[in-house]
């Protein structure tokens, strides 16, 4: 079966339009699942146990202060110095920023 | 009895293939030229590397049904192997099975993580309806054909290959050859359309991270998607429902062993009798016509189009979020997983080296199979109803 100019337009803007409006709800049913889900899991996550008490935050070291300006060397704190090198190795080669021109001040494990 | 040794050569040789190629006039060249188009089919299945796993088979089944009286379609008695494996096409059956093995391997997160990738999805189907259109006013396809024909857009083979032996099923060889050769094309085809409607400072626009999905959203997301969709196009059911199983295998956690053979051993058997079954169609009479070389014309227009869609909606999209989007993922919108979104990660990645787009172009690559399978049940409701 052949069909017109006006029709076959007509079936193809229809065809294009159905499909974004049944994507377009989509986007609506996965928002309101993402946000109901939040919700829900947001609670259980928040809701404090009525018998255990929040830890104190711990306490900032003096070491972790900057109490003086930059001396230009690199402070490694609870990291031997082959992890060092790995970090600072990794963080160039992701950034694409060469080594000599990266500085790093202090490394610290947590 | 008498034996001649002669005599008995002479009907070997006269019963063989070899007097059915170069002893039977027109009808053994035209055999002759399909088993050659299979060489290359299989060369650039398995030298370059063109979707290996369905063009190879594809290839041998069209081999195999092409040599003359070997009988693997049918001869006078009964019907062969190859002709059995087809009624799982003719049925419906491959298509679906081989989307629940995709829909096992997915992972939707980064969708439900950003919904709007859904928007690309959809811009990624325009090449579907202009081709269809194309397929009509420029060719005089009849309307079935010409929706066949357009579904080559949505990147997707097993969609493609469904809508074809439903709609147009002597075409079906021509489609899924078209189809899958152009998927594996994608590297090719995609990237001049990328650059060509984007701006390099957009191309270089480095996206923030997705936010972390639950497990929670990731269960409910397959059983939500397969209701609302189904519902509203029941004539997806067979493609969005088997999606979404093979996904909830995935994802629910308690059906490991499911989800493994959904992902392996089904997939992998089903694949050998989809691309067995489909070459075997590739028979010279239907195959060697200029509809053939319309077809593979109006395939590569579509996909351009379906790509120039999803990238123009990604260019909105960037210029709507003032630059935070990159315009790029708009076209991994065609569906062909994850090619498109692994050709939008290497584009992304020349114009900015620290750039990773690849998990955020798996959302519209993943939209944009939804978007297909939607677009396919458009065609098959609306194509019966139009030729009554």
């Amino acid at each position: 079966m052949n069909i017109g100019v006006g029709e076959a337009l007509l079936i193809s803007l229809c065809g294009f339009v159905t499909v974004f409006l049944l994507l377009l709800f989509l986007i609506v049913v996965i928002k309101i699942i993402s946000t109901v889900v939040m919700a829900i899991e947001g609670k259980g996550k928040t809701a404090p146990a009525p018998a255990a008490e929040a830890p104190a935050p711990a306490p900032v070291k003096e070491e972790e202060k900057p109490s003086k300006p930059w001396d230009g060397k690199l402070q490694l704190i609870d990291v031997d110095e082959e992890t060092a090198a790995c970090i600072m190795a990794i963080i160039s080669d992701e950034t694409d920023i060469p080594l000599d021109e990266l500085q790093f001040r202090r490394i610290q494990a947590l | 009895m008498d034996f001649s040794f002669t005599a008995v050569l002479g009907k070997i040789l006269g019963e063989s293939g070899y007097a059915g190629l170069f002893g039977n006039g027109a009808e053994g060249l035209k055999c002759l030229v399909m088993i050659l188009i299979a060489f290359v089919l299989l060369y650039l299945g398995i030298a370059k590397k063109f979707e290996p796993l369905l063009l190879v088979t594809i290839a041998f089944g069209m081999l195999l049904a092409n040599l003359p009286f070997s009988n693997m379609v049918s001869n006078v008695e009964n019907d062969g192997l190859l002709h059995w494996l087809y009624t799982g096409v003719k049925l419906d059956i491959y298509p679906p099975l081989i989307f629940m093995g995709v829909g096992a391997m997915t992972d939707f997160g980064p969708l439900i993580a950003r919904p709007s990738s859904l928007i690309l999805g959809a811009a990624a189907q325009f090449g579907i309806f202009t081709a269809f259109l194309g397929s009509l006013l420029l060719f005089g396809f009849p309307v079935n054909v010409a929706a066949a024909i357009g579904i080559i857009g949505g990147a997707d083979g097993p969609t493609a290959i469904m809508v074809t032996s439903k709609l147009a099923p002597e075409y079906l060889s021509a489609i899924a050859i078209a189809a899958y050769s152009y998927m594996a094309l994608i590297p090719m085809i995609q990237p001049p359309i990328m650059k060509l409607f984007t701006r390099k400072q957009d191309r270089q626009i480095k996206m923030t991270q997705l936010r972390e999905v639950s497990n929670t959203e990731k269960i409910i997301f397959p059983i939500a998607v397969a209701t609302v969709v189904i519902l509203l196009l029941p004539d997806t059911a067979p493609l969005i429902g088997m999606l979404m199983l093979g996904n909830l295998f995935h994802v629910c956690g308690v059906t490991a062993r499911l989800d493994e053979t959904a992902q392996n051993a089904l997939m992998n058997i089903v694949t050998i009798f989809l691309g067995l079954s489909v070459g075997a169609t590739a028979a010279a009479d239907t195959f060697l016509t200029w509809q053939t070389i319309q077809i593979i014309f109006m395939g590569l227009v579509a996909f351009m189009l379906s790509t120039f869609g999803g990238v123009i909606f990604g260019d909105l999209m960037c210029w709507a979020t003032k630059g935070k989007i990159n315009p790029l993922i708009g076209s991994a919108g065609v569906s062909a997983v994850p090619m498109a979104a692994r050709v939008a990660q290497i584009e992304g990645q020349k114009e900015n080296p620290s750039n990773f787009l690849l998990m955020h172009a798996m959302g519209p690559n993943v939209a944009g199979v939804i978007g297909s399978a939607a677009a396919a049940g458009f065609f098959l409701k609306l194509v019966p109803m139009l030729m009554g």
